[in-house]
């Protein structure tokens, strides 16, 4: 393996440790706390070109 | 790869997203998921909705690369009414800044690329290509950036990220 391929499974497995400590660690969501995360991130979407209405998604499809 | 038939489960509809419906699940630990009907998400490049094949592949390519925990729960309806169910860790946290992305990106051997097709990260080592790395589609938790909803897929030449 190269040194950068062994670099990127080096950080994979970083990864796989901080979301398995998350996990241990996870909570459930009140429905307050979903709601307020839902607006936060339909927030930032809306921005976005890829929030596109339905009848928009299937014309850029066939067009 | 076969999928086991499912049923919506309770929940769904409360918000649409530019590919899936989202919902909680009941115990409120994870997210549910369910692709358009007919439809199985975006993808890079100049066809821009994916087949069911490279769907599936960007869920299983999404769990090797950032360990996001994304996993497939069933297949509900046929042709163009159906929709592939799955689920993720329901995250707490908030969108990252597009800077927060950069940075996560950089550590993990991605090279941006401004294209025709949009923005993508490419790395050239594996082949690796991760394109829609925007806010909306990651959670800054307290421990760091889960990408949840990045599209990610292999690319056997770097002919999609040329100018």
């Amino acid at each position: 393996m190269s040194a950068g391929l062994a670099s990127i499974e080096e950080k994979r497995a970083a990864d796989r440790q901080r979301v398995a400590e998350y996990l241990e660690c996870q909570r459930p969501f009140t429905d307050a706390e979903w709601a307020a995360q839902l607006r936060l991130f339909e927030a930032v979407g809306r921005d976005t070109a890829t929030a596109l209405p339905f009848w928009k998604r299937w014309f850029s499809r066939w067009n | 790869m076969e999928l086991k038939p499912a049923s919506l489960p309770p929940g769904f509809g409360q918000t649409r997203g530019s590919e899936h419906e989202v919902w909680l699940s009941a115990d409120k630990l994870r997210v549910i998921k369910a692709t358009h009907a007919g439809e199985y998400g975006r993808k890079f490049g100049p066809d821009r909705f994916a087949t069911l094949d490279e769907y599936l592949e960007r869920i299983r390519l999404l769990n090797d690369e950032f360990a996001v925990g994304w996993q497939i729960e069933g297949v509900c309806g046929e042709g163009r009414s159906q929709r592939i169910i799955t689920s993720q860790p329901a995250y707490h946290g908030k969108p990252p800044t597009l800077a927060d992305i950069r940075q996560f990106m950089l550590e993990r051997g991605f090279e941006f690329h401004g294209t025709r097709f949009g923005d993508a990260w490419f790395r050239k080592e594996d082949g690796v290509l991760v394109s829609d790395a925007e806010p909306k589609n990651a959670v800054v938790t307290a421990n760091g950036i889960m990408p949840f909803d990045f599209i990610i897929a292999r690319m056997s030449d770097g002919s999609l990220i040329r100018r």
